[in-house]
């Protein structure tokens, strides 16, 4: 398993300043690009893999692998930070977006150019408690989930194939989450999008009726079904009248003739399973 | 005992008769052989010789070229002018399309106050330079009789977003007509973005019209070349670029510039601030000899070999990009790539032939009159009225298409029959630019040994020959911008 996201070893920043502004949070593009215009230099992330001596002036940030080289960054123009990873981090590319905390020391790995399924988690909140969930809910604020979710996606390398959206529930953030589907459509008019959702906010029709009116030509909205029977989907999701309000998202989305992916997950044991639909 | 002959029973006889072609001398011993359909070869002096005195031998490299580009057909080969027949059909299918592009100029009113702008007015007088309602219902009857199936319309300036309940008045209509009469309607303003509101940029995403907009340059060039109250000029196109790719779509915005003297030392920058803002290519444009620009002797400020130089230099930065995994094109030449490797014409208003004026494109001026380019219409503001074709308050669409200066002018410009054009090898991927050869030269033809639209464009298409005989990467790199559209 690749790591995602933990500490960097250091970071280092420009003028010998120490004190980084708490909730200093920066996306920046990964580039291995000794090449690159200098008009994109300033935004983009130098990757220096170890045992690399000759660096490219001009990048706003540099990454370095290990600590092996001994690299004077000092001669360098324009720098603001150089950032020190393990060797966990060592599989970056070019066009990868990674999120800098510099005030925790943090890295997380946002988008990797070369995957085919890039997934952006907009939010951590969720109407459901789901029995087997991986990541249970948090009932916290991080609407800046999506916020840089917005940014990500001005960032991202045009050409993208696919791109996800998860969580949580998106879907909980109503119209702004349909604000960050319009500009994914806007910035990047061939990724097909795919949104892995419980569905039951499209039962409300003016809300599945405006997510219909982006008029996107391939995304398409992944809704989990757990059982035919309402009282043991709700129970497996741990909320109540969850079925009927998903049932009467997915016909809504229909009507409105919007792609929608019915999954039947694995239940847990004992359950009653999905046996018409 | 096999039923296959050898390849010998098949192989070309050496009798061929010669198919319509010219020839021009490239550097050193090589030469360049084109015919009318732009197919072409590059041969030495003495192959070019044998060529033409019918001793070409059929073993020769080039024999079997010429014989497949349709340069000289063998003795029994029929297909090679039914071929050359079909190839130009396609070069000139869009003749019978006629008028494509309408250029409605909604108003000549602008925010900014450029040195080298033809036509626009500082001025809070919409009743002096403003399209009223009856002349674009009536420009619009225009646009409905044109034959082409694919309608565009272009809205220039002036700032056409001064004027854009005009446009949406315009837009609609134009909708309901491309509706009922089965057609397709493209739809572009053109503007710098400046005076662009949100309200403006959802009309234009929810109609599908396309954006247009100018920059010139980094910052401090832009602003110097495009000067407006607040000198931000270059500050807002900026952040309205952002909000119009966010709203309307990032496909859905191209930029042009516009080369002045301060620009050409500084074209890598230029190339570079393009790269910077995410566009995927430039159109390295020399400055047109009309308007303000001749009068505030703009235009006179750089000669064609200054012009070249900048869109040399350019070009070798542009392919270094490339080189550096950075895709990114030039549009001047990638058209004139699509000419020199496809038998379709891009159709580029300026550099096709017949020339483009009026029935490529044509002109919907503020106060009635159609002139037959926008050029056209920069010169009458010079008080030249040479290319207008009348007026859509007071001509039939027949008195405006078949006005004899319109019709005579694509005539003698026709580039097949031009003096010089006609035996230049380089014909296939020029064009008639009769309106430019007026106004520099006095008359639509022109003297071409001394015409700087010859001088630039032959050097330019030498130029590219050039640099793909040198470097195959080079060539491979122009194909593949050639093949995109």
């Amino acid at each position: 398993m690749l790591k995602l996201g933990g500490k960097v070893i250091r970071i280092e920043v420009a003028g010998g300043a120490t004190e980084v502004p708490k909730g200093d949070r920066t996306l920046v593009v990964i580039s291995t690009n000794p090449r690159l215009p200098r008009s994109l230099r300033e935004r983009s992330a130098y990757l220096v893999r170890a045992g690399v001596t000759e660096i490219p002036s001009g990048f706003g940030h540099y990454l370095q692998i290990g600590e092996a080289a001994k690299i004077d960054f000092g001669e360098l123009e324009n720098w603001q930070r150089v950032t020190s990873l393990s060797d966990d981090f060592s599989y970056l590319e070019d066009g990868d977006i990674i999120r800098l905390n510099s005030a925790r020391g943090e890295i997380r790995v946002l988008y990797r150019k070369s995957s085919p399924h890039n997934t952006i988690m907009v939010t951590e909140q969720c109407q459901h408690y789901c029995l087997m969930c991986s990541q249970p809910p948090k009932e916290v604020d991080d609407s800046w989930l999506l916020d840089e979710a917005n940014e990500l996606i001005r960032i991202m390398p045009r050409g993208t194939g696919e791109l996800g959206f998860s969580g949580g529930e998106p879907t909980l953030f109503g119209e702004r989450f349909l604000e960050t589907l319009r500009l994914t459509k806007a910035l990047h008019p061939g990724t097909s999008i795919h949104i892995l959702s419980n569905g039951r906010l499209f039962a409300d029709r003016r809300f599945a009726a405006d997510y219909a009116q982006i008029r996107h030509p391939d995304m398409m909205v992944g809704i989990p079904i757990y059982s035919d029977d309402p009282a043991t989907h709700d129970y497996v999701v741990q909320a109540k009248g969850a079925f009927d309000e998903t049932l009467r998202g997915i016909l809504n989305l229909k009507e409105f003739g919007q792609k929608v992916e019915c999954k039947r997950p694995a239940v847990p044991p004992g359950s009653r399973e999905v046996s018409v639909l | 005992m096999s039923k296959f002959l050898p390849p010998e029973s098949f192989a070309a006889t050496g009798a061929y008769d010669l198919l319509p072609f010219n020839f021009t001398r490239l550097e050193g011993d090589s030469y360049l052989a084109t015919n009318m359909v732009g197919e072409s070869l590059i041969v030495d002096r003495s192959t070019l010789d044998d060529l033409v005195n019918k001793r070409l031998a059929p073993s020769h490299p080039s024999y079997t070229d010429a014989r497949a580009k349709h340069l000289i057909a063998e003795k029994g080969d029929k297909a090679s002018a039914e071929l050359l027949a079909l190839k130009t059909r396609t070069r000139y299918q869009r003749l019978q399309n006629f008028t494509n592009l309408h250029m409605f100029v909604t108003t000549l009113r602008c925010d900014h106050s450029c040195q080298y702008c033809q036509v626009s007015r500082q001025s809070e007088d919409k009743g002096a330079f403003d399209m009223t309602l009856e002349m674009a219902d009536k420009s619009l009857d225009m646009v409905f009789r044109s034959p082409s199936k694919a309608v565009k319309i272009e809205f220039q300036g002036g700032e056409p977003l001064l004027n854009f309940d005009l446009i949406r008045y315009i837009v609609s209509k134009a909708k309901v007509r491309a509706a009922a009469e089965g057609r397709d309607l493209e739809i572009v303003i053109a503007t710098t973005l400046s005076l662009a509101t949100t309200e403006i940029l959802e009309y234009c995403r929810d109609n599908h019209i396309l954006l247009s907009v100018s920059l010139d340059g980094p910052s401090d060039l832009h602003n110097k070349n495009r000067p407006r109250p607040g000198k931000d000029s270059y500050q807002r196109f900026v952040a309205n670029l952002q909000a119009a790719r966010e709203i309307v779509g990032y496909d859905r915005v191209s930029a042009l510039m516009t080369t002045t003297l301060a620009s050409l030392p500084r074209v890598r920058e230029i190339v570079d601030e393009y790269v910077g803002l995410g566009f995927e290519g430039i159109f390295l444009r020399a400055l047109s000899p009309y308007g303000f620009a001749v009068k505030t002797r703009v235009y006179a400020a750089y000669d064609t070999e200054q012009w070249l130089k900048f869109y040399k230099d350019g070009l070798q930065y542009i392919i270094e990009l490339n080189q550096a995994g950075i895709p990114f094109r030039e549009y001047y030449t990638t058209l004139i790539l699509q000419k020199m490797f496809t038998c379709a014409d891009p159709g580029f208003v300026d550099l096709m032939n017949p020339a483009g004026i009026g029935i490529a494109a044509v002109v919907f001026n503020y106060d009635g009159s159609v002139y037959a380019s926008d050029e056209s219409r920069m010169l009458a503001e010079m008080k030249d009225q040479t290319f207008r074709l009348g007026s859509v308050l007071e001509n039939t669409y027949e008195e405006i298409f078949l006005n004899e200066k319109l019709l005579s002018t694509l005539e003698e410009s026709f580039t097949l029959s031009a003096p010089m054009c006609s035996e230049c090898a380089f014909e296939p991927f020029c064009g008639a630019d009769p309106v430019f050869s007026h106004a520099v030269y006095g008359d639509v033809v022109g003297r071409k040994p001394a015409s700087d639209f010859c001088k630039r464009n032959m050097a330019i298409f030498r130029h590219l020959i050039q640099l793909m005989r040198e470097d195959r990467e080079v060539e491979a790199l122009f194909r593949r911008w050639s093949a995109l559209c």
